[in-house]
């Protein structure tokens, strides 16, 4: 049984929503699936836990909490991704039941784009250089960024066989991207971490929208996935 | 023993992944079913649990780039 979350939930700050991904990850193990639709109150940046590892993680982590970015470990791969006002999540949970982490991924972008294309808005999957948490599953909107996207898997607990996935992505709705952008470019350069390319290689759900089209992307995401569950 | 084996089938392609922590040290006592280590591949992470009880043996460390089906520790 798919338990979907319609309306965008929102979350004092970004660990409460990963938090509530780790539940939603956590019921898949015994068999669930789910999807939340979610965004942070107070802006954060959040990167793998094993970004803990990094020489200088501490000291750089506070730096960008004295900026305004606090830091949050999160359970899926990539790299640092900005979250608060204007930044939509979308997770989706449930056994992999023989999927790979490529047809998983391509679930999630066929959703956003679904969901994109009733706010007017063609997308397609693609690599970006130069953006945030760069991978072949970005969702790009005329050569820029829109989305990104990363994964968990874990294997079902004994004796059930096969994988349980949380997909995530992160979809920039609407939000001045320079601030997140440069907060991201400051931690990566305490941890000597190439720099983005800043706002030019991404842009918004509201940058991008046709006039007239009335629905937010939450519920524009909401209606995606009730028309694939 | 039992060996503790990179997944085959979980993503397509040949693509390599890189062991991103070891949750339990060398010569720890392990659990059946305990998480004891994640590797990444394409912005995924794996969960690798326990495939038996028993003592830990690391083959391969942390930031260790290994392929589908390599074996990276053993439990004894």
């Amino acid at each position: 049984m798919l338990d979907v979350a319609t309306a965008l939930r929102r979350f004092a700050s970004a660990a409460e929503g990963i938090d509530a991904e780790r539940g939603l990850l956590q019921a898949a193990r015994a068999g669930g699936r789910g999807a939340l639709i979610w965004m942070a109150d107070r802006p954060a940046l959040v990167a793998p836990s094993a970004f803990s590892r990094l020489p200088g993680f501490e000291r750089s982590s506070a730096m960008s909490a004295a900026r305004g970015w606090p830091f949050h470990l999160r359970p899926t791969g990539g790299g640092v991704t900005p979250q608060g006002p204007g930044i939509v999540n979308l997770a989706l949970t449930g056994p992999a039941d023989g999927l790979t982490t490529d047809a998983a991924y391509r679930g999630l972008c066929d959703i956003i784009s679904a969901a994109l294309v009733e706010l007017g808005i063609a997308s397609e999957p693609g690599p970006l250089a130069g953006s945030f948490c760069d991978g072949e599953w970005n969702l790009l909107c005329g050569g820029r960024k829109i989305a990104g996207t990363a994964q968990r898997w874990a294997p079902r607990p004994s004796p059930n066989r096969g994988w349980v996935f949380l997909a995530h992505a992160a979809i920039l709705d609407e939000v001045p991207l320079a601030a997140p952008l440069a907060a991201i470019d400051a931690l990566h350069c305490e941890l000597n971490l190439p720099v983005t390319s800043g706002p030019s290689a991404h842009t918004t759900v509201a940058l991008e929208r046709e006039a007239g089209r009335g629905a937010s992307l939450g519920e524009a995401l909401a209606g995606a996935i009730s028309g694939t569950a | 023993m039992t060996a503790i084996t990179i997944p085959t089938d979980l993503w397509e392609g040949d693509d390599e992944t890189v062991i991103t922590s070891w949750f339990a040290s060398e010569g720890a006592s392990v659990s059946e079913g305990a998480l004891i280590a994640e590797i990444m591949t394409a912005k995924t992470q794996y969960e690798i649990r326990a495939p038996a009880s028993g003592r830990l043996h690391i083959l391969h460390d942390v930031d260790a780039v290994v392929a589908k089906g390599a074996v990276i520790g053993e439990v004894t």
